[in-house]
């Protein structure tokens, strides 16, 4: 309650013969007085807004009183010092312009997605229209009609997505893409890349020059390019599917015995504590030579606390007793392995698009425990190269 | 003797009725918070203000406040706000004397 005078009160004294009756009459007026303090018998002093002194000065004269101003109000105070200060002041107001003026301005035109030539393009229309740097920004039209006006006079486009980021005009283009003309291939003879017998043969252009079950050598023209005949004759990109028969001999070495690891049934177990990477064994420290032929698992359990994973952990090692053992096996299971054997040397062999019709048996022969076998293949695969036709020869 | 009738209807509708006094009748209506505040509605105008001594006409008759340190915090046509060390609040009624003052 100490402080009821506002920013606009100023402090004055009343000095008369009977001040109370200028503060009955101020009353009548409807003149707010406020702090109103006695300092002296023919004195008041008091607050009153500095807009209605004059009112006051009225009244007290009509009692025979004076007004004397003894305080200003905090706002003519900030007035003067602003009178003082003018050029500080200019300046503030001057950058608060400033700064609202420049934050109004574009600063940047971005355009994403489009090729060189059309970015310039866009560059260009954008400048016609008043998107550029240095604009103000609230001259310009929103960015829904830029986007609708740029999308009108830029060709090749498909989509233009304008966003105002700022001070910043960012456009995406979305550019049309026209499909692509297929390539025309150069003419050209569709030859043998291997020596073969044909076994189907399918041309979609050219000249078939070969028949079926006929044997092919590697270089053979098989459908030319060359087709019609005395003027009408031109060269075309031969196109098609020719399948040969070819052959394939495979020779496999297998093992008559093969060796098989197994497990004897005993086991010795190893407890090593690991704190910070430093492994500490606690329990069964000559596990590791119990056996002479063994096979070794590590199990490791973590720590953790609440998902943390602890620098400790329990690791188990378990040695278990293992044994080589000869696997005795029949003739027919030693030829059906090697024949596995053989298609998937020949697999590994083939390319595209190939498929085996047929294999036999040309030798076979037992040598210090191993089976020695000669298989004979008959494929079907793609035998087709392309030779493009030079002309002016 | 007209205003004389008046008065006396309104201390008997009052008293019958059961209504605030302050409503009806044109008397004071005073809020004291301890010796600190005194808080007058009603007053009809200063008739006397010193540090020591303020004394308010009323309707009928004058109330005197006696203390120290006094100071009119804010003064409105019928309200007022007096701060400072109150000792005394006494009514100086005599209005059969026809004590209007001024």
């Amino acid at each position: 309650m100490s402080k009821q005078h506002g920013p606009s009160d100023i402090f004055v004294q009343v000095t008369g013969k009977r001040p109370e009756s200028v503060i009955n009459d101020s009353l009548r007026e409807e003149l707010i007085l406020k702090n109103i303090t006695k300092s002296s018998a023919q004195t008041i002093e008091c607050f009153i807004t500095s807009a209605d002194l004059p009112r006051l000065e009225q009244i007290a004269a009509d009692h025979d009183c004076s007004v004397e101003v003894i305080r200003i109000s905090l706002l003519e105070k900030c007035a003067i010092l602003m009178k003082k200060r003018a050029g500080f002041v200019a300046g503030i107001l001057l950058f608060t312009a400033a700064l609202i003026l420049l934050s109004q301005m574009v600063w940047k035109v971005e355009i994403e997605g489009a090729q060189p030539v059309l970015q310039h393009e866009i560059e260009k229309n954008l400048t016609d229209m008043g998107v550029s740097k240095g604009a103000f920004a609230f001259l310009l039209p929103s960015p829904e009609q830029i986007q609708k006006e740029i999308l009108e006079r830029t060709d090749g486009t498909t989509w233009i997505g304008v966003e105002k980021r700022g001070t910043t005009y960012h456009f995406e283009v979305v550019e049309q893409t026209l499909p692509e003309e297929a390539e025309v291939p150069p003419p050209r003879h569709i030859t043998a890349n291997k020596t073969a017998v044909i076994h189907s043969i399918y041309a979609e252009q050219g000249q078939v020059l070969v028949d079926r079950n006929q044997l092919v050598h590697e270089g053979d023209i098989l459908i030319s390019g060359f087709i019609g005949k005395g003027k009408h004759a031109r060269t075309v990109a031969a196109k098609g599917e020719v399948l040969g028969e070819t052959w394939y001999k495979v020779t496999v070495d297998i093992p008559v015995k093969p060796k098989a690891d197994t497990l004897t049934g005993r086991s010795e177990r190893k407890y090593i504590l690991d704190i910070f990477g430093f492994e500490l064994p606690l329990w069964g420290m000559d596990a590791d030579e119990a056996f002479d032929i063994f096979k070794k698992t590590k199990n490791t359990h973590d720590a953790a606390v609440f998902g943390y994973t602890l620098p400790i952990a329990w690791n188990v090692e378990t040695y278990q007793e293992s044994r080589l053992v000869n696997q005795a096996g029949s003739k027919n299971d030693v030829i059906k392995q090697a024949k596995k054997a053989a298609e998937n040397k020949i697999k590994s062999q083939l390319t595209g698009k190939a498929d085996i019709k047929e294999g036999k048996i040309l030798h076979e022969e037992s040598h210090n425990g191993k089976v020695k076998i000669v298989l004979h293949y008959q494929v079907i695969e793609e035998i087709t190269s392309e030779v493009p036709i030079i002309q002016g020869e | 003797m007209f205003d004389r009738f008046k008065q006396n209807a309104k201390y008997w509708v009052t008293g019958k009725m059961n209504l605030p006094e302050d409503v009806l009748l044109d008397v004071p209506r005073l809020t004291m918070i301890g010796q600190l505040h005194l808080h007058v509605e009603n007053h009809r105008g200063v008739l006397h203000f010193s540090k020591e001594l303020v004394r308010l006409k009323l309707t009928y008759g004058e109330l005197a406040i006696k203390g120290h340190d006094f100071v009119i915090k804010t003064i409105l046509p019928n309200e007022l706000l007096l701060e400072g060390t109150i000792d005394e609040v006494s009514y100086l009624n005599d209005k059969e004397a026809g004590g209007i003052h001024e």
